[in-house]
């Protein structure tokens, strides 16, 4: 692999201890994969909730601090585990909540925007077509990839701060033109897709896709991007997916043969058929049980969907013993307050919550039996997590199932 | 013997367990413990602690490799990983649990046989991720 001057101060520890082990496991990592040399990047997204991290992240983040660690380009955090402002409410466990502040601090320490949200792409972490970038979550990374054309590979914890410090990340996986290109393909028949079947597609395509870059064609060529935040959040939770081309949509679809001249390994058909078959896999939980918990908000909801949501629940009201969380960014909140969004729903019973969600902050405290979301990735993610039955149903079914007509 | 590549440095032995599909360690193993936690696994239920993990790759969530940091902080981690091909979420964990505490478990991928189908479950197995080589069973 070629080293810099710079990359080769780093290592030397010329640059302090942070920076010298950051450039170690960037350069380790990157000759793994057969990254030729380093490249720079414009903007990096870090994980930061103690659910994942636990205490072996504190050690990393608080070792980093210690070298004299600093972001060298600007920096988002994923949720946080905790809702700061709330967490008493949502019963976190107040060492829990210690532990979680305590990786607080240090993404504070290292010049992190603390933004704690899954969409950075909406503020703050803006990529451009083209740009180089480094970015755990795998939904955001599904949405820079695909819908803006920046550029990351799926990047795990560790390589994320790392590459954030430095300034700097290896150049293999999608990096690369040659990786980019689709190698399967996905045909959508069905027409009218509501908000739950974007999901529900993105699934599929993450479930079938396995390590290939899937081509998908059919999808209205006007969807909205708070659609394809959802497309991509599913397919990259079901599978791996970190980037996709969809037809007359995304810009690597429309610049140039998706392709790259090769044929599809496969062509898969996405019907109204697969879409309902795909709803029952995600569903575990019997019709009819006895819902605990409705939650909506992942990723987190966008201020469209808060207004889609207002509009929805008027003249209805969180029935009692029901728990209804909708998780969003902080400013999402702030703004839905300045549209007066916020007031009636908090008014119906509604919890909001910001800088945190479901699958990661500590829901198992509440020992709820059985939840239902309309987010594939939450339907996916939350079970393993809080040992819940799920259901997985639209927007108004949620509804239904979470209030009552006042 | 067989030989591969030698991705994370170091030397380890102990009995296989295998799994025959992408491993997820986010929400997969549990770090307390080293026991499969993923539902969806066919190793569910058995515990990785000081054994030779063998698996086609990584998957799942870019949380996974601080799951698997945290196992091996625990000390529940295996003696070893041996990948059909390895991916970052399990690199960049092995690099981490060096680099940050010491601890050097050594992962070998791109055998020249096919290790799924070459290696018993429970046999004896000895990793050498600096000459990125595997040997079984051992005497």
């Amino acid at each position: 692999m070629i080293v810099s001057d710079e990359e080769k101060a780093c290592l030397d520890g010329r640059r302090g201890d942070a920076n010298r082990l950051a450039m170690e496991l960037l350069v380790e990592v990157g000759r793994s994969f057969g990254a030729a040399r380093l490249i720079p990047i414009t903007s990096a997204h870090i994980l930061g909730h103690f659910g994942s991290l636990h205490q072996a992240g504190i050690d990393f983040l608080g070792h980093l601090v210690k070298g004299g660690g600093r972001c060298a380009v600007p920096t988002t955090v994923d949720p946080s585990s905790v809702d700061f402002d709330r967490w008493e409410r949502f019963r976190v466990p107040a060492d829990y909540r210690d532990r979680q502040k305590k990786l607080a601090d240090l993404v504070d320490a290292l010049g992190v925007i603390p933004s704690w949200s899954c969409t950075p792409y909406c503020a703050f972490n803006v990529p451009r077509f083209g740009d180089n970038i480094a970015w755990a979550e795998s939904s955001a990374v599904a949405f820079a990839n695909s819908v803006i054309g920046a550029r990351t590979n799926r990047t795990p914890f560790g390589l994320d701060v790392c590459a954030a410090i430095t300034g700097k990340v290896p150049e293999f996986g999608l990096y690369c033109d040659e990786n980019r290109k689709g190698s399967i393909l996905f045909e959508v028949t069905v027409t009218d897709m509501s908000d739950l079947d974007y999901h529900t597609v993105g699934a599929i395509v993450g479930r079938r896709s396995g390590f290939h870059v899937p081509v998908i064609k059919g999808v209205d060529p006007h969807v909205s991007t708070d659609r394809l935040r959802t497309f991509g959040a599913g397919a990259a939770s079901a599978g791996s997916v970190a980037l996709y081309h969809m037809m007359g949509v995304t810009p690597e679809a429309s610049m140039a043969d998706p392709f790259g001249g090769r044929k599809p390994v496969e062509t898969i058909a996405v019907g109204r058929k697969e879409i309902e078959a795909m709803e029952e896999t995600i569903t575990t939980a019997p019709r009819d049980a006895a819902i605990d918990m409705v939650t909506l908000g992942c990723p987190l909801l966008s201020l469209q969907e808060l207004k889609d949501l207002a509009g929805r629940m008027q003249g209805r009201r969180v029935k009692e013993k029901m728990h209804f969380w909708v998780y969003m960014a902080e400013e999402t909140y702030r703004h839905g307050k300045g549209l007066g969004l916020i007031q009636p729903l908090e008014k119906a019973g509604v919890w909001f919550s910001t800088g945190t969600c479901a699958t990661i902050s500590p829901v198992k405290v509440w020992g709820f039996s059985h939840v239902m979301t309309n987010s594939a990735k939450c339907a996916l993610v939350v079970p393993s997590e809080h040992d819940v039955a799920i259901s997985y149903r639209d927007t108004d079914e949620c509804i239904l199932a979470a209030t009552d007509p006042v | 013997m067989v030989k591969g590549r030698g991705v994370a440095p170091g030397s380890g032995e102990g009995q296989a367990l295998i799994s025959r599909s992408p491993f997820m360690f986010a929400h997969g193993v549990e770090p307390k413990t080293g026991d499969v936690i993923d539902k969806r696994s066919d190793i569910l239920g058995h515990n990785i602690k000081g054994r030779v993990l063998i698996f086609p790759s990584g998957k799942g969530s870019t949380t996974g490799s601080a799951w698997f940091l945290e196992a091996l902080r625990q000390g529940n981690g295996p003696a070893a990983v041996i990948n059909v091909e390895t991916e970052p979420i399990i690199a960049t964990a092995l690099v981490l649990a060096r680099l940050l505490y010491g601890i050097t478990i050594p992962l070998v991928d791109r055998l020249e046989e096919d290790i799924l189908g070459v290696v018993d479950e429970g046999i004896l197995i000895r990793v050498d991720g600096d000459r990125g080589e595997v040997s079984f069973p051992i005497a």
